[in-house]
């Protein structure tokens, strides 16, 4: 199914109204599966609510396949919602559960629980049908959730942060399983999730929202690539956030000095991954190269640097480096001792530089 | 737009729908009270009377039996509700520590809750009348050598028999109204306070009871609110003279004269004022409590 | 399963040591909770002995001052209570059938209010709020003999709807109370799946609302029943004559020379109540208890 969120625009509070969501657009095309991401409080879950029904929007509109749905209540819409928190429902057993939006549908008793053993299967949870909810883990619950969202062919499956409540080597499994029903389903899904790499991972599509609005809104290479604000350029984690000026075309901040091109003179903030930075020992006065711009990799310090500490990870050894009080991180293979002296070679395509 | 507001104004309907059929039942309970008050003025339009008059509150605070009455519901409920709180307090504390089951607060609490004050009378009488098994057991003891020696139950004007009819009902609900906070505010600050170092019977002065206060104000004034105003008890186990408020105002409604009616509706108008009393101060707790819940959000 | 296994282990040992820090507090506990025990136990006495008395004294034919014992046992009691000249099977019935409509009408109409102040934001809550325990701190006795008059010219008193409806007022609050706190407890959670889900409002409430707040509702229900087969005075003034109940047929019995005779009617009174309310208990144990257990686990 193909829909459009327009300019969704929802405040809480009686008196003060704060805006949780401000004029939200984006577009969702048949059978994508899209990822809203953000910081928690960004919004994201709001706006879930509000494609489903649950909360009520102040303005703007949720279109299905070219119809307003916003006159119909959460249980008219055919949608599917997985939230975090499972919410199986104690006084069914698991197939009742997963059944429980086509008994809602009107199908009858036999067939409905054919099917919701047929899903179950899907969800590697055959057999489990005459258990009780509360005698399973939390993956389990979280994939009869899952069962039961997709048992009455929604039109658009909904997953509010489905895998946070998980252990990290669960959730790769889960991820994995809805990436499976995704492609054998083909129903259209919006998840909700903070995590950027998971986004980047599973999406077709990722909207960043924050302080409820959209920042960018593209596929996962180019969120990753071309992050539009420095916000979006730091969600996918490991890197160092680093203020200074731009002046002609050059950032620069305690002789380290990073191409800038297009980007207005004036204060600006770089972000510097991590795997887009390397060290070396400082050369000796004199024997030091003439930085190489326009090329992929290039030497952004005019002087050296000093390492103020180094932490140990395991694989890495993780230094940072004192730029005037502010923390450049940069990984290498052996550990810098404190106060030593390092040029840093910089990756044009892993820092970004945005005005502030 | 249209639909839009449509569900918006549904949404904001709701609220009101589910409370309607509360509001109208205290609207009547308020109805009444306000009524009653009222015809204590004088103002009775079923009998044609519209005039407002301040003379049977007035006769009323004159009358020397009144103000007897006044003090002896006052001394009944003030010393029932603090000796329930005490005990209401001991008891939901024992139930705490002991990590009472359910079917022990069945026991200790249920069953004296749905034990209508009626049968509490009836097991007093049975215990403590002249002839009551206690009397006996003094007797046979040899503390008491005669009937009618030990301090009558029924009639006596010091109250003692329906004090401690209230006490036997509600301390058991004091505990009732406050052992589930009690236990989770226990189990959460209590424990903490035990391990940074105070003793069980400091932290439960230190920290239980204090976050305690809202929930045992509320129920010390219920129970006083409710001894101050009940009828039974008082008629059953209270002396000729003076007799409890709600017996004397009775006594007043049932005679024909219409006059006492309006001087029964005093003595009410009386009863609601001290009540209202105590409901402000039950309103300012609720205040406080919701202010207290704010800065937890 | 090899993921739920793997739950099981990842999940103890961080425990580990919150488990042993536990034991150590309960042992602590432990010392002190005889103390504790000692007085629950004395409470439990003090509660049960005046039942046991209520059953021997209406099995008693003979029992003399200053016996320690009943001389003569005999059910003369309760055979005259129940022959047909009483009419004790009408009033009986009548009685549970008040209670039992009370319990219906206060407990649909509590949970309605306690859902409104859960979950919704509405002009005048606090006020609201307030307004709904009123009942709690007004003397009945108050509201009774003020609402006579509305009564009677409504066609209401004298009238088993009327009783039910005066019955239904003074309990609200408690099951406000308690649906309140289940209502809080259970929040929307499953509520909003079961929409998103496809569930209308009506088979929401049916396939989950319900289900979910049967404890509360069972309890709040039991709560009212029991305070509705209690009322004397209310049930007086409204019922008249005309509307009997246990309650008011019981009264002059209570304080009577004939302690048999009113010991009889307490047990029946006694069993009446508690039969109904173990009736609650074990549709609450047949019903709620898986909810009861996830809901608390």
């Amino acid at each position: 199914m193909e829909m459009k969120v327009q300019e969704i625009t929802v405040s809480l509070g009686r008196k003060e109204k704060r805006k949780i969501l401000d004029s939200v657009s984006f577009d969702v095309r048949e059978g994508e599966f899209l990822s809203l991401l953000g910081a928690s409080g960004a919004g994201k879950s709001t706006l879930l609510k509000v494609i489903a029904g649950i909360t009520v929007q102040d303005s703007g509109a949720i279109i299905f396949d070219g119809q307003a749905i916003d006159d119909l209540a959460p249980h008219r819409r055919n949608i599917g919602f997985v939230f975090q928190d499972t919410r199986l429902f104690p006084n069914m057993n698991v197939e009742e559960n997963v059944a429980f939006p086509c008994k809602m549908a009107g199908m009858s008793r036999k067939k409905r629980l054919d099917h919701a053993r047929h899903l179950l299967e899907c969800v590697q949870l055959a057999g489990f049908g005459e258990r009780q909810v509360t005698s399973l883990s939390g993956g389990q619950q979280q994939r009869i959730a899952l069962a039961r969202a997709l048992a009455a062919q929604p039109r658009v499956l909904l997953l509010d942060e489905p895998f946070s409540g998980l252990d990290e080597d669960l959730r790769d499994d889960m991820r994995s399983l809805l990436l499976r029903l995704h492609r054998d389903f083909g129903t259209t899904t919006i998840m909700v999730t903070h995590d950027a790499v998971e986004a980047l991972e599973m999406s077709d599509r990722i909207v960043y929202i924050s302080k409820g609005c959209v920042l960018q809104d593209g596929s996962p290479p180019e969120l990753y690539a071309q992050p539009q604000t420095k916000e979006v350029a730091a969600c996918f984690g490991d890197c160092s956030t680093l203020e200074g000026t731009v002046r002609d075309g050059v950032f620069s901040v305690a002789g380290l000095e990073l191409a800038a091109e297009s980007i207005a003179d004036g204060a600006a903030v770089a972000v510097i991954r991590y795997q887009a930075v390397s060290l070396r020992k400082a050369a000796k006065e004199g024997d030091r190269e003439p930085s190489q711009e326009g090329m992929a990799a290039y030497q952004a310090t005019r002087k050296p640097l000093h390492i103020r500490c180094s932490v140990y990870r395991g694989d890495i050894h993780l230094a940072r480096v004192d730029v005037e009080g502010q923390t450049l991180t940069v990984p290498s293979s052996s550990s810098f001792g404190p106060g030593m002296a390092v040029d840093v070679i910089v990756d044009a395509e892993g820092c970004f530089i945005y005005s502030l | 737009m249209k639909p839009l507001q449509a569900r918006r104004i549904r949404q904001r309907i709701t609220p009101y729908l589910l409370v309607t059929p509360t509001i109208i039942l205290v609207g009547v309970f308020v109805y009444g009270v306000v009524n009653g008050v009222l015809q204590g003025f004088g103002i009775m339009p079923f009998l044609g009377r519209t005039e407002l008059t301040l003379d049977y509150y007035i006769e009323a605070l004159n009358r020397r039996d009144l103000i007897a009455s006044l003090n002896y519901s006052l001394y009944i409920s003030l010393t029932s509700s603090v000796l329930a709180l005490i005990g209401g307090i001991v008891l939901s504390a024992a139930l705490t520590r002991v990590q009472a089951s359910r079917r022990r607060q069945l026991l200790n609490i249920q069953i004296p809750l749905m034990t209508a004050h009626t049968i509490v009378v009836l097991f007093l009488v049975s215990l403590f009348a002249g002839s009551g098994l206690f009397p006996r057991l003094l007797f046979w003891l040899g503390v008491i050598d005669d009937v009618g020696v030990f301090p009558s139950i029924i009639g006596g004007a010091s109250g003692w028999g329906i004090i401690l009819v209230y006490l036997w009902k509600e301390i058991p609900f004091v505990a009732f109204y406050t052992a589930t906070i009690m236990m989770h505010v226990s189990s959460r600050y209590g424990e903490a306070a035990e391990t940074l170092g105070a003793s069980s019977l400091r932290s439960f002065f230190s920290v239980t009871l204090p976050l305690c206060k809202g929930a045992l104000t509320k129920a010390f004034l219920i129970v006083f609110a409710f001894s101050f105003g009940a009828y039974e008890v008082p008629f059953l186990l209270g002396p000729t003279l003076p007799k409890a408020l709600p017996v004397l105002a009775y006594l007043e409604f049932q005679n024909p004269d219409i006059l006492n009616r309006s001087y029964a509706m005093a003595i009410n108008g009386i009863m609601a004022l001290i009540c209202c009393i105590a409901a402000l101060v039950y309103f300012l707790v609720l205040q406080k409590e919701r202010k207290e819940r704010k800065t937890d959000e | 399963m090899n993921e739920g296994k793997q739950i099981a282990e990842d999940s103890n040992s961080p425990q580990r040591g919150h488990a042993a820090h536990k034991q150590l507090l309960k042992k602590h506990r432990r010392s002190h909770a005889w103390v504790s025990g000692f007085f629950l136990i004395v409470h439990l006495l003090c509660i049960l002995m005046p039942l046991g008395i209520i059953v021997t004294w209406s099995f008693t034919a003979s029992w003399p001052w200053p016996e320690l014992l009943p001389q003569e046992f005999s059910s003369r009691g309760l055979v005259e209570l129940f022959s047909p000249r009483q009419g004790l099977g009408l009033v009986l019935g009548q009685s549970v059938g008040i209670a039992l409509g009370t319990a219906l009408l206060s407990t649909v109409i509590a949970t309605c209010a306690a859902r409104a102040l859960a979950f919704h934001d509405f002009f005048g809550k606090e006020l609201f709020r307030f307004a709904s325990v009123l009942p709690f701190l007004i003397p009945s006795t108050v509201f009774a003999m003020g609402i006579q008059v509305l009564f009677i010219r409504a066609g209401l008193a004298n009238t088993v709807l009327g009783v039910i409806l005066a019955h239904t007022i003074v309990s609200l609050p408690y099951a406000i109370a308690i649906m309140g706190e289940v209502t809080i407890a259970a929040g929307m959670r499953l509520e909003q799946q079961a929409r998103v889900l496809g569930a209308s409002p009506l088979r929401t409430c049916l396939h989950v609302q319900v289900p979910q707040l049967l404890p509360g509702i069972l309890s709040a229900a039991s709560m009212v029943y029991i305070i509705s087969f209690s009322q004397y005075f209310l049930t007086l003034l409204i019922g008249g004559g005309a509307v009997k109940t246990l309650a008011t047929v019981m009264f002059p019995f209570l304080t009577s020379g004939d302690r048999t005779i009113a010991s009889a009617y307490g047990l029946v009174f006694l069993l009446a109540t508690l039969v109904v309310f173990f009736l609650f208990e074990l549709l609450l144990k047949r019903f709620a208890n898986r909810e009861v257990s996830y809901f608390e686990g």
